[in-house]
């Protein structure tokens, strides 16, 4: 096992911790289930960057190809975020 | 191209349950109380898992190391371990007398999830391609199905986060801000 993958691993290993944080029970020290919500939106998003830098390699791509996929991800979690808290609807 | 289209469908898929979650706060709430969280938990972590074991197996192919193989069959046994358990899923629903039919979360519910489920199907044909059938002899057409596969399995993991995050955890909650 050398260092990229000891890389991928360190990755996963910070998936795994952010998903079992969001889990129910994970974000209680938050208090209000509103900000719990748009919590556990962010780090879904913060986990699907993740993904897409850091096993789609995408981190190592050009500009070209990298931009579209971080205005995707923001773009995604503004949209979400505006629906649930019912400014779009 | 597949890839970016697929992303920007889903997106539509995530965009539309969040619009109808707002407009039957209620019943959205209650209906995602009625999912398997612990199964939810579980299908998220396998899948996690099993980009790790795809991505690192990719690397050995694109770097003509040896040792890929076992990587790509644990990754496969990841999706069937993922699709066993959805569909254990399914048949508890369905047992309880809960379809699509049954309100608008369980159709987006069941809509969404199956479509996900098909193409967890499909990365799997890629991964047992690439474990079974495939030469194993380093090419650049080898190099670049393990890429191609891997890219798909990492988009069948990233589409359901969100998937789990909508559904599991968000899916009912009153929360306005």
């Amino acid at each position: 096992m050398d260092k990229g993958d000891r890389g991928l691993l360190g990755w996963w290993a910070a998936l795994v911790l952010l998903t079992l944080l969001s889990f129910e029970g994970g974000l209680q020290w938050l208090g209000q289930a509103g900000a719990g919500t748009a919590l556990v939106l962010v780090i879904a998003l913060v986990k699907i960057r993740t993904v897409i830098l850091h096993f789609m390699d995408v981190r190592e791509a050009p500009w070209a190809l990298r931009a579209p996929l971080e205005t995707w991800v923001v773009a995604l979690g503004a949209g979400l975020l505006a629906l649930w808290y019912g400014h779009l609807a | 191209m597949l890839i970016g289209g697929e992303m920007l469908v889903f997106s539509l898929f995530f965009l539309l349950f969040a619009y109808y979650r707002s407009q039957q706060v209620e019943v959205f709430a209650q209906s995602h109380q009625m999912l398997d969280h612990g199964i939810g938990l579980a299908n998220t972590l396998v899948l996690l898992t099993s980009s790790l074991f795809v991505a690192l197996g990719v690397r050995r192919v694109r770097e003509g190391r040896p040792g890929e193989v076992p990587f790509f069959r644990a990754g496969l046994a990841c999706g069937a371990i993922f699709a066993a358990l959805k569909a254990v899923e399914y048949g508890a629903k369905f047992s309880h007398g809960i379809t699509p039919l049954t309100n608008d979360f369980f159709m987006y519910y069941f809509a969404f999830t199956g479509i996900h489920l098909v193409h967890v199907l499909i990365g799997s044909g890629g991964l047992a391609y690439l474990s079974f059938v495939a030469s194993r002899a380093p090419s650049p057409g080898r190099t670049m199905l393990a890429e191609c596969a891997g890219l798909f399995w990492h988009l069948v993991d990233l589409l359901w986060i969100m998937l789990f995050a909508l559904f599991y955890l968000a899916g009912g909650t009153h929360g306005q801000g």
